[in-house]
């Protein structure tokens, strides 16, 4: 079955997929890269194939491949991973080749895939092609397309890329179970003209959510609408990766929902054009102008800007519970609530007690307490001018004059020119 | 555990053996505080002058004036001070029962007063305790009902909300009344025992700490012929009848260790009379008592029931005992402890507004119930670890401050009394 799994970094992971690739060239299953570690990974450049312009995926990587017989082979293994939400908090969930989600797999236009998938989960799988038209019999619906693939088994999907566009894949088989527990991942089909649709920096994230308790590494599977941690590419703020653009690039984002709600995603600094759907790429007549793409549950959108304006944009979901971290829902409103005399009984009771709410919950982004076990604060992060008070759906695009080429590496705060920034009243 | 030899006790009733009639009035409370030496090491005064009451009045306020009245002072107080017990000794003085049984008495009313105290001394600081905990658990609910309505009022909740912590409030109010009320009925027994005004003494704050490992049960019940006052008046009885119905011709021996099972004797026991654990019996036809036989063994067979009931006394004392001591190692060790870990686990949330104060404030008043139920476990130790002190010398379960009671204890309190 798999022969070994290779851990793969950095700019390395192209050339160490090649090694894997001719290690185990006459295997019959290709190798299955893993990685244990949910930090950025620069763009895969193809090493074969035809050409095509890769994206960066948030907190991610892309899945090498080997050719073989004029086809590109991937291998993906079904598995409980253990995933870091951000620094201080980390998930018992399922995923794909030791991360949740799985990694991205790209390829291009008229390609012919055959994709391994072995099943290491403790119950059976499958896996759907989110959007990619494929054969009948490809399509990963268990009990319906195929029998579902057993414990221990690995599959073979073989399929042609007819359409280049923005796709995901994620398991038809109890997919509540599945999905709630972290599986997906993306799937680009590149055109066969990488000058058609060609971006500078193209961005590719799932917007997924999670119900863990505080104090708790599982999710709750059984949660329908009140999750705790929005997240993106199972990340949480401040654990999101930036978007790092050199000015004057064009960008595109790519994003995809799993969760069981809408996200409006909404971009500060720039309006943009939805570019594409899962359907495929909308005609630039008919692109709309947007600055708050709203992504329908199990729908994609791309979209696309010119960076000309340096600053750092933030960018987040627009549903203000999205951006935050595990709250207590239920937790009464304290605001302009007198706590003179009771406070200081309340704390002879109980006495690492502290006042906090009654004048809002601002208190909660500067103050580091004590939390239960793997727990991330509500709202926290710090940025040049103090906490940022987020969580949850929320990241920063960073525009800079004279970032190289690839260069994704996060340039630290914009400063802002003198005269363009807002100033106390003073009179 | 105390340590008794049966021996100890012969001697001091072979001191008096010469005494009059009227003994008990000259020598008995020497004798009874002899008796109970190792049991109660106490001073025991009969009141009979203005200047013995002056003496008494003094020690007994000496004993109450300190800042906290220790359990050794309240049984010392009970029996200088006790009017119950003044009386009994009048009693013992004018009944007609020979000087040895009334020995026997008294000693069974000192033990049982002493054991009486002990028990109202630890119900008494353990209700006063509990009432501390009390007043906390109110303020932690007058604290939740106060925010709820300061909450309300400026619209952040509803009357609903407001009204069910208002209510939660009430009700350990009410508790709290049932807690003082416990704490005062506790204190008037306590001096009841004492003979003094409940308002006369201060108590400690806290019972003492629960021993880290139980005492052993090894051979307890088999002391018991030895040590029990009660089994050695009846005892006396089974004597006394033998030489008023002038038998000596040993033909058995009852094994009051099994059960009063009667055995022919061996060649060693045929010329002896009484051992420790066996009791003769005789040539009935050496009487001149037609009823010689029915006599004696009426005594005979209620010295050997009530052997039976106090070995088995002592090992349901020492059964309680033992679950007591578990009870309340496990309420302290396991559920007070897991009740402290939530509440840190709670403060941590709180932390992280996952749960508001609300949650917090209920939190506490849960794990003020589980200190509040440790108190009880650790009243119950003590109180079954006193049960257990006294059994081997008096009947405790049946404690009665009368003289006639123990006179006819094994009879009145039926097979099935303990």
């Amino acid at each position: 079955m798999v022969s070994r799994r290779e851990a793969i970094s950095g700019i390395g992971a192209a050339l160490l997929g090649v090694a894997a690739v001719a290690r185990s060239v006459l295997a019959q299953v290709p190798d299955a890269p893993s990685r244990d570690s949910p930090a950025f990974q620069p763009p895969l450049m193809p090493p074969n194939g035809p050409p095509y312009n890769p994206v960066v995926t948030l907190n991610g990587w892309t899945l090498p491949w080997r050719m073989k017989d004029g086809w590109k082979e991937f291998h993906l293994v079904a598995e409980p991973v253990i995933r870091e939400l951000a620094p201080g908090m980390k998930a018992n969930l399922w995923g794909y080749n030791g991360q949740s989600p799985g990694p991205t797999i790209e390829c291009v236009e008229g390609d012919r895939l055959r994709i391994f998938v072995t099943n290491k989960l403790p119950e059976h799988t499958t896996v759907h092609w989110h959007g990619v038209i494929v054969p009948n019999g490809m399509d990963g619906v268990g009990g319906l397309t195929q029998p579902q693939i057993p414990v221990g088994k690995t599959f073979v999907y073989e399929f042609e890329a007819r359409h280049s566009g923005t796709f995901m894949y994620h398991p038809h088989a109890d997919e509540l179970v599945q999905m709630a527990m972290g599986m997906m991942g993306f799937f680009v089909v590149h055109p066969r003209d990488p000058t058609q649709h060609r971006v500078d920096r193209d961005f590719v994230f799932i917007t997924n959510a999670y119900d863990i308790d505080p104090g708790a590494k599982t999710p709750r599977i059984n949660t329908m609408t009140d999750f705790n941690l929005w997240s993106w590419n199972s990340r949480v703020f401040p654990g999101i990766d930036h978007l790092a653009v050199r000015r004057g690039d064009r960008a595109r984002i790519r994003i995809g929902n799993l969760t069981m709600t809408n996200h409006p995603l909404h971009l500060h600094g720039y309006n943009f054009r939805v570019t594409c759907a899962d359907g495929g790429w909308v005609p630039p007549g008919a692109q709309w102008p947007e600055t708050t793409v709203d992504v329908p549950v199990g729908a994609m959108r791309a979209v696309e800007f010119e960076a000309t304006a340096p600053g750092d944009c933030a960018f987040h979901c627009h549903k203000s519970h999205h951006a935050m971290n595990a709250m207590g829902h239920d937790v009464p409103t304290m605001i302009g609530v007198d706590h003179r005399g009771v406070g200081r009984r309340i704390v002879s009771l109980i006495p690492d007690y502290m006042i906090m709410g009654e004048r809002g919950m601002a208190d909660m982004g500067e103050m580091e307490m004590p939390l239960p076990d793997n727990t991330l604060p509500m709202m926290t992060g710090f940025g040049p001018f103090g906490p940022l008070e987020m969580g949850g759906m929320f990241t920063v695009l960073k525009v800079r004059d004279g970032l190289a080429r690839d260069d994704y590496r996060d340039p630290g705060w914009y400063a802002q020119p003198p005269g363009t920034a807002v100033r106390e009243w003073t009179g | 555990m105390k340590t008794r030899v049966f021996a100890q006790r012969l001697v001091a009733i072979a001191i008096l053996a010469w005494a009059p009639a009227a003994a008990f009035a000259h020598q008995g409370l020497q004798s009874v505080a002899a008796l109970v030496a190792p049991d109660v090491p106490t001073e025991l005064r009969w009141v009979r002058n203005a200047k013995d009451a002056q003496e008494v009045r003094g020690a007994v306020a000496k004993a109450l004036a300190a800042n906290s009245l220790t359990v050794h002072d309240a049984i010392k107080v009970a029996h200088l001070n006790n009017p119950g017990l003044q009386a009994a000794y009048n009693e013992l003085a004018i009944d007609k029962r020979p000087f040895e049984q009334d020995l026997y008495l008294a000693a069974q009313l000192v033990v049982r007063l002493a054991a009486e105290t002990a028990k109202a001394y630890i119900r008494a600081v353990a209700a006063g305790q509990i009432a501390d905990f009390v007043v906390q658990a109110r303020a932690a609910a007058d604290a939740e009902a106060d925010l709820a309505r300061r909450m309300a009022e400026i619209g952040n909740w509803s009357a609903l909300d407001y009204m069910r912590r208002q209510l939660a409030y009430a009700e350990v109010t009410a508790l709290l009344a049932r807690a003082e009320l416990a704490v005062g009925a506790a204190r008037e027994h306590l001096a009841r025992q004492m003979g003094v005004a409940a308002g006369a003494f201060s108590l400690a704050r806290t019972l003492p700490p629960v021993p880290e490992r139980p005492a052993r049960a090894d051979g307890l019940d088999t002391r018991t012929f030895a040590e029990r006052f009660d089994l050695q008046a009846l005892r006396y009885e089974v004597e006394t009848q033998r030489g008023v119905l002038g038998l000596s011709r040993v033909t058995g021996i009852v094994d009051l260790m099994q059960a009063g099972s009667l055995r022919a004797p061996n060649a060693d026991e045929a010329s002896m009379m009484f051992q420790e654990n066996t009791v003769p019996v005789f040539d009935w036809s050496e009487s001149t008592d037609p009823l010689a036989e029915y006599t004696y063994m009426n005594a005979v067979h209620r010295l050997a029931d009530a052997v039976v009931a106090a070995r088995s006394q002592i090992r349901a004392a020492y059964g309680a005992y033992r679950t007591a001591f578990d009870l309340s190692h496990h309420q302290r060790g396991e559920i007070l402890a897991l009740r402290k870990r939530m509440g840190e686990e709670s403060l941590l949330r709180n932390n992280g507004m996952l749960n508001s104060v609300f949650d917090l404030l209920g939190e506490r008043r849960e794990e003020i119930a589980a200190v509040i139920a440790t108190i009880e476990a650790d009243r119950d130790f003590f109180l079954a670890e006193t049960a257990l002190r006294y059994t081997p010398a008096v009947d405790v379960a049946g404690i009665v401050l009368s003289v006639d009671q123990t006179e006819a204890a094994p009879h009145s309190h039926g097979p099935s009394g303990h």
